[in-house]
């Protein structure tokens, strides 16, 4: 892989440095996510295993980045990206829940229109929860993916694909 | 690949709308969880006050024992604060159990202090539901 990324030239540094934005990105979300203990519950688990199948998809991709490994990886980043919608939900869900738990809204929650309540979660004004944290994991979604264009892809004579025998 | 992004948009949407749907606590959106008067305790629930700062609502608990911070099932930590005049008992519930386990020497329940804190309580509801309950 990283003997392909030499001959690459230009493409191959940008997929390289797309694949360091993908590093970069799991160690510091995972060190974000320890710092806030985000280990109660399964639900929480998500970003971990998330993180868990971006690492090993890094390192299919490094080790045999045969044309089966790509589409996996492809695969890994497009379900990264589902995490990250279904953990910004999550984040919104948990405040609206626990709205009334605020004792500036314990009397009132009850009482306010569905409008003015999700208005109150979505800009933040009730809630402990940062409803666009897991946000972060879409661009590593999208960079892990990205940084596959033209690999894995058959030989068909177009300038920029890189062949399978290639990679490694 | 803009059809797989378009594909998994529309995939997670649909996840997201089955999960609230089948979601336990989404009951709560609708059904008011407000139980008995608010609590009356004076002392600020961030502050390092121990047990014995609010002995009136744990003397309101229905049987005045204590329950076990680590393994009283949800529903009785609910009773328990319902039974002594907390608001929001079964949320209050699933956020103590959410926490465990609690340290056996942690006596002062800082930990329980601090996470139930983020929520911004009333003054008093904190020292109320810890008033509840004991180590191990």
């Amino acid at each position: 892989m990283i003997r392909a990324i030499n001959r690459e030239g230009t493409t191959g540094a940008l997929r390289a440095g797309l694949l360091l934005l993908v590093v970069l990105g799991v160690i510091g979300t995972a060190g974000v996510l320890a710092y806030d203990r985000h280990w109660h519950g399964a639900w929480q688990l998500v970003p971990w295993a998330t993180l868990a199948g971006v690492g090993l998809a890094l390192a299919a991709l490094f080790i045999r980045p045969n044309r089966a490994v790509v589409k996996l990886v492809r695969l890994l980043a497009v379900l990264t990206i589902i995490a990250a919608i279904l953990g910004v939900w999550q984040h919104f869900d948990e405040n609206y829940i626990t709205a009334s738990l605020d004792g500036r809204y314990t009397e009132r929650w009850e009482t306010m229109s569905t409008g003015a309540r999700l208005w109150e979660v979505s800009n933040g004004s009730v809630g402990h929860v940062p409803i666009p944290a897991s946000g972060v994991l879409v661009p590593i979604g999208v960079a892990l993916g990205m940084a596959t264009i033209g690999l894995g892809a058959q030989s068909n004579g177009s300038p920029g694909k890189s062949k399978i025998g290639d990679m490694n | 690949m803009i059809r797989l992004v378009l594909g998994a948009i529309s995939l997670a949407t649909l996840m997201a709308i089955l999960a609230a749907c089948s979601d336990d606590s989404t009951a709560i959106y609708t059904t008011p969880a407000q139980v008995g008067p608010a609590p009356t305790a004076e002392s600020n629930p961030s502050s390092s006050a121990t047990q014995s700062s609010t002995p009136e609502l744990a003397d309101t608990g229905a049987s005045g024992v204590k329950l076990s911070a680590n393994s009283a099932s949800r529903s009785e930590l609910a009773a328990a604060f319902e039974a002594a005049g907390i608001s929001n008992a079964s949320k209050w519930a699933r956020e103590v159990e959410e926490y465990r386990p609690y340290a056996e020497d942690d006596i002062n329940y800082s930990k329980l202090r601090g996470e139930l804190a983020k929520y911004n309580p009333a003054p008093g509801v904190v020292d109320s539901i810890i008033a509840l309950l004991e180590l191990p």
